[in-house]
C-alpha cells in the first residue's frame, strides 16, 4: 500500500538559514509518525511545508500519489490534510459550535450562497455536534472559545482540524500546555481514532510520543539525524546526545 | 434588550420615518433623504470593514462611478426607465469593482489601505483629466430617470418627498439585503475571515475568492447609494470620488459601532447632523469634524454602540 | 523630442522622483518602525510649503526661512506624537486611519485660518537663481539641480544612519522586537517621538524646497500623499533601496507622461491620461508582485 502523505527531500531556507533540510517522510492510514527534536529543530515550520502553509525551497510533497508540491493550504485542505497549531489559532469572539461551523461548513457546496440563512443547511450544525461529541466538548458547545480553559482551546484546535473531515493530521504540539488529566484526554482521543487516520504527531511530552507513535522521526538543525521504531530511538546514542545538547545549552 | 423591545424601537422609528414627510419642511426632507441616501453607501462600507476586516479608503471610487454611469446613460437616451439604468450602473459598478478587487486583495493590511485610496484616486483623475466626463465640472444630469410602476404610479424623482420614499424603500431593502448575507454560510465564511484569516484558509476556504466576492457586493451596493445620490442632486462631479467621502464613510461605520448591521443607520444619521450643525457654527466647520473624528477614534473606537454597552456595565 | 529636451524632461522626472523619495521614505521609516499609518503625511508636506512662504517672506531669506521651518515642523512632529500618535501604537490600522484622517482635516482648516486659500509662490533664492545654458534656448536652473543634490544627501544620510549609528541600532532595535529594547533599557517612547518628528520634518522639507518651483496650493498635500502610496506600493515596505527605485520610476513616468504624445487608434491618450500612468504602473505591479518590487512579502 502507498502512504497517503510522503515528502521527499522537503527544504525550506529563509534567507540563508536552512530551515529544513531535505527532509523525508511518509505516513499511512491508521499509522501515527512522529516527529521529535529540540526546539528550533525545523519540526514547526516542516509541519507548514506539508500543510501548504509555506512553500518548499526544494523537495516534493504527495497525497496518496498525487503531486502537490506548492499547493497553497486551502487546497492542501482539500485534498484531505488537517492540521492543528502549536500557538492556538482558532476563531475568539465565536462559539465552540461556529467554530466548528465554520470547518464542517467547508466541505460543503453551499459556502457561496449569500441569501438563504445557515438555519436552512441544519445538517452543518449537527455535524458540529457529532464532532464536538467526539472530542468531549459538546457540553461547551454554546460557549465563547475565549470563555474556556487553555485545555479546552486545545481540543477546540483538534476538533477544527476533524472538522474538515481529513485523511492526514497533521498535529503541532497538540498537549502543549495542558495539565495531565487534560493530556490524557486528548491522547485517549488520539488512540481512539488512529485508525481512521494518517497522523504526523510533533510532539514533546516523550511519554505521550512513546506512548502514542508507530514510527519516529528525529530533527536536529533543521536535518533528519534518526528515524526508526520507538526501540531503535530509545536506543540511539545520536538522538540522546541531541536532547543532552538541548539539556546543557539551557 | 429583549428582542420584542427591539422591533418596537424599529418599528416605531420606521412609522415615524414614513410620517415624516407630511410634517417636515422640505428642506428637512431633503436633508432626510441625503442621510438616506448615505446610509445605504456606509452599509456597504461596513460588510467590508466591519463584517470581513477589510479596511478600504477607496470606496467612494463605487459610488460617484455608478452616479457618473447614470450621468452619460441619460444624456445617450433621457427617456431611460430608472430600473433599468439602476440595473445598468450597478453592472458597471461590479465589473469596476471586480477589477479594482482583484488587484487590491492581493495585498493586506497597509497596503490594501494604500492600493484602494491609490486606485480611488485613479479614477478622480481619469474623470477629472478627461472631457467625456465633464472635467472638473462633471455632469449635469437635466432629466430624472423616469419611474412609472405599471403605468398608473408615476413616482417624480425630482419631487422632494417621492424622492424620499424611494429612498428610504432602498435602506431598507439594503439593511434586508446586508442581515441575509451576514446569516449566510457565506456570511459565515466572511466572519471567519475577519477573526482569523489564516485559519480559514487553513480549514479549505480559499480566501481570496470570498473576499473578491464581497469586494463585488460592497461595490454594488455603494452603486445603489451613488446611482440615488446622482438622482437627488442632478449633478455629478470627480469629489464624488474624491478619498475625502471614503474617508468620512469610514468614520461614520465606527461611529455607529462596525460590524453591527444597524451600526451605519446611527453613525450616519450622528454625523451628518453634527456636521449641519458645524457649518452654522462656522465656516471653518472642517476643524470641529476633524476633531470629533480623532476624539472619536482615539477614545470611543467602539462607536456609540460601544458607549451604550458600556454604561449597561456589561464588559467589551 | 529631441535629445536636450529628453535630457531635461529626464532630469526633471529624476528631481521629482528624489523629492518624492524624501516624502514616502518618512511614511516608511513611521510604518516600519512604529507601525503606524499615517495618512495625514502630504498635510505635513503642504504645511512645509506654507511654513517656507510665510516664514521666508518674514525673514526675507530663505536659508533663515528654512531652518525656521524645520524646527517648527520638528516641534509640530514631537507634539503630535505626544498629543495623538502615541496611543496608536498597539491599536489597529483602522483607528491609525481615522485619527490620522481627522488630522488631515484639521489641518487643512488651520492652513485655511493662518493662510488662508490662495495660491501662493515662492522665489527662488539669489545664490541658486541662475540656470545653466544647455543650448542657445534651452537652459536648466541651478535650483533644481542643488534641490536633487540635497535628497541625494539626505538619502545617503539617512542610509548611513540607520545602517551604522547608535540612534540607527536603536530604531532597527525597536523595529525587530519593542519588548527586548525596552528590556535593555533603552527608551523606545523617545526613540519613537522622534522618529516621529524626523518623518514629519521630512515631509515638510520636501515641501519647503519644493515651494520655490511648484506653487503652494492647499490641495497640494492630498497630492503628493497619494503619490508616495505609490511610490511605497511600488517599492514595497522595509527598504530604502526599494523606495528609491520605486521613487525614481514613478518621477520619470509622471515627468514623460506629460510631455509624450502617444496615438492609440487615432487618439492621442497623452497627455490627458498622463495622470493616471503611475496608477497602471501601480496597477501592474500589483498584479504580478504585489509585495512591491524589494518587499519580502507581508
Amino acid at each position: 500500500m502507498s502512504p497517503l502523505i510522503q515528502a521527499t527531500g522537503l527544504s525550506k531556507h529563509f534567507s540563508g538559514l536552512r530551515a529544513v533540510s531535505e527532509v523525508s517522510l511518509s505516513c499511512e492510514r491508521g499509522m501515527i509518525h512522529a516527529v521529535i527534536g529540540p526546539n528550533g529543530a525545523g519540526k514547526s515550520t516542516l509541519l507548514n511545508l506539508l500543510s501548504g502553509e509555506t512553500k518548499p525551497t526544494d523537495g516534493m510533497v504527495f497525497i496518496a500519489d498525487q503531486d502537490v508540491t506548492g499547493f497553497s493550504s486551502h487546497q492542501m485542505s482539500l485534498k484531505g490534510v488537517g492540521r492543528s497549531y502549536q500557538r492556538t489559532n482558532i476563531f475568539d469572539n465565536m462559539t465552540v459550535l461556529e467554530n466548528c461551523n465554520i470547518a464542517v461548513q467547508s466541505r460543503s457546496r453551499i459556502s457561496m450562497r449569500f441569501l438563504g440563512t445557515t438555519s436552512n443547511y441544519p445538517d452543518i450544525e449537527s455535524q458540529s455536534k457529532s464532532i464536538l461529541k467526539r472530542v468531549g466538548l459538546l457540553s461547551v458547545a454554546y460557549q465563547l472559545v475565549s470563555e474556556l480553559s487553555h485545555g479546552a482551546q486545545r481540543q477546540v484546535e483538534i476538533a477544527l482540524a476533524l472538522a474538515t473531515n481529513p485523511d492526514v493530521l497533521l498535529l503541532d504540539e497538540p498537549l502543549a500546555g495542558m495539565g495531565a488529566e487534560e493530556s490524557q484526554t486528548i491522547i485517549d482521543l488520539l488512540r481512539d481514532i488512529r485508525l481512521d487516520y494518517a497522523m504526523i504527531l510533533v510532539e514533546h511530552d516523550m511519554e505521550a510520543v512513546f506512548a502514542l507513535a508507530d514510527f519516529l522521526t528525529v530533527m536536529l538543525n533543521g536535518e533528519v539525524i534518526e528515524s526508526g521504531l520507538p526501540q531503535k530511538i530509545r536506543a540511539s546514542k545520536k538522538v540522546q546526545s541531541a536532547y543532552l545538547g538541548e539539556d546543557a545549552g539551557e | 434588550m429583549g428582542k420584542n423591545f427591539k422591533s418596537l424601537v424599529i418599528g416605531f422609528v420606521l412609522l415615524s420615518l414614513m410620517l415624516f414627510p407630511f410634517f417636515g419642511e422640505r428642506f428637512y426632507i431633503q436633508f432626510a433623504s441625503k442621510i438616506l441616501v448615505m446610509i445605504i453607501f456606509v452599509s456597504s462600507l461596513n460588510l467590508l470593514v466591519g463584517f470581513t476586516g477589510l479596511v478600504s479608503l477607496g470606496h467612494a471610487a463605487f459610488f460617484g462611478f455608478a452616479g457618473y454611469v447614470l450621468a452619460i446613460l441619460m444624456q445617450v437616451d433621457s427617456s431611460t426607465h430608472f430600473v433599468t439604468a439602476l440595473l445598468i450602473s450597478i453592472s458597471c459598478v461590479g465589473l469596476l469593482g471586480l477589477v479594482f478587487g482583484v488587484l487590491v486583495l492581493r495585498t493586506k493590511g497597509i497596503f490594501f489601505i494604500m492600493s484602494t485610496l491609490a486606485l480611488g484616486e485613479m479614477l478622480f483623475y481619469f474623470l477629472h483629466d478627461t472631457d467625456f466626463a465633464g472635467g472638473s465640472d462633471g455632469i449635469y444630469i437635466y432629466s430624472r430617470p423616469n419611474l412609472s410602476i405599471f403605468d398608473f404610479w408615476d413616482v417624480d424623482l425630482a419631487n422632494a418627498v417621492h424622492f424620499y420614499y424611494v429612498a428610504l424603500v432602498f435602506v431598507c431593502l439594503t439593511l434586508i439585503f446586508i442581515g441575509r448575507i451576514i446569516q449566510s454560510p457565506f456570511g459565515r465564511v466572511i466572519s471567519g475571515i475577519r477573526v482569523n484569516e489564516h485559519r480559514t484558509k487553513a480549514l479549505g476556504y480559499n480566501t481570496y475568492k470570498f473576499k473578491l466576492v464581497c469586494f463585488v457586493i460592497a461595490s454594488m451596493i455603494a452603486a445603489v447609494s451613488g446611482f440615488l445620490a446622482a438622482v437627488q442632486f442632478g449633478v455629478v462631479n470627480p469629489e464624488m470620488v474624491g478619498w475625502h467621502v471614503s474617508g468620512h464613510a469610514l468614520m461614520m461605520v465606527i461611529l455607529g459601532g462596525k460590524g453591527a448591521i444597524l451600526g451605519p443607520v446611527l453613525g450616519t444619521t450622528t454625523l451628518m447632523i453634527t456636521e449641519e450643525i458645524f457649518q452654522m457654527l462656522t465656516k471653518h466647520w472642517q476643524l470641529l469634524t476633524g476633531l470629533v473624528i480623532v476624539l472619536v477614534a482615539l477614545f470611543f473606537p467602539n462607536g456609540l454602540a460601544g458607549i451604550r454597552i458600556f454604561k449597561k456595565g456589561g464588559s467589551m | 523630442m529631441d535629445a536636450i529636451t529628453f535630457f531635461i524632461q529626464a532630469m526633471n522626472g529624476i528631481q521629482y522622483g528624489l523629492l518624492l523619495f524624501l516624502v514616502a521614505t518618512g511614511l516608511t521609516l513611521i510604518f516600519g518602525i512604529m507601525g503606524v499609518i499615517n495618512i495625514a503625511h502630504g498635510s505635513f508636506y503642504m504645511v512645509g510649503a506654507y511654513l517656507a512662504w510665510s516664514l521666508m517672506g518674514w525673514f526675507g531669506n530663505f536659508w533663515v526661512g528654512l531652518f525656521a521651518g524645520v524646527l517648527v515642523a520638528l516641534f509640530l512632529g514631537l507634539a503630535l506624537e505626544w498629543l495623538f500618535i502615541r496611543f496608536l501604537y498597539d491599536r489597529d490600522h483602522l483607528q491609525q486611519v481615522l485619527v490620522t484622517y481627522g488630522l488631515i482635516l484639521i489641518f487643512s482648516e488651520l492652513r485655511s485660518i493662518l493662510w488662508g486659500d490662495d495660491v501662493h509662490s515662492v522665489p527662488i533664492p539669489e545664490l541658486l537663481s541662475g540656470s545653466i545654458q544647455l543650448t542657445e534656448n534651452l537652459a536648466y536652473p541651478i535650483y533644481r539641480l542643488w534641490l536633487s543634490g540635497v535628497c541625494i544627501v539626505i538619502a545617503i544620510l539617512m542610509y548611513v544612519g540607520i545602517q551604522h549609528t547608535r540612534l540607527g541600532m536603536m530604531i532597527r532595535a525597536g523595529e525587530s522586537d519593542r519588548d527586548m529594547t525596552k528590556a535593555l533599557g533603552i527608551n523606545i517612547g523617545l526613540v519613537y517621538r522622534f522618529v516621529f518628528a524626523l518623518g514629519v520634518s521630512l515631509a515638510a522639507f520636501s515641501g519647503m524646497i519644493s515651494a520655490p518651483i511648484a506653487s503652494v496650493f492647499p490641495g497640494m498635500g492630498n497630492q503628493v500623499l497619494i503619490v508616495s502610496f505609490v511610490v511605497v506600493v511600488i517599492g514595497g515596505l522595509g527598504s530604502i533601496k526599494g523606495a528609491m527605485v520605486a521613487a525614481l520610476m514613478v518621477g520619470l513616468i509622471d515627468t514623460f507622461g506629460k510631455v509624450l504624445n502617444v496615438n492609440i487608434l487615432g487618439i492621442n491618450i497623452l497627455p490627458e491620461m498622463a495622470g493616471m500612468s503611475i496608477f497602471a504602473l501601480m496597477a501592474i505591479i500589483l498584479m504580478f508582485r504585489p509585495q512591491g518590487i524589494f518587499g519580502k512579502g507581508h
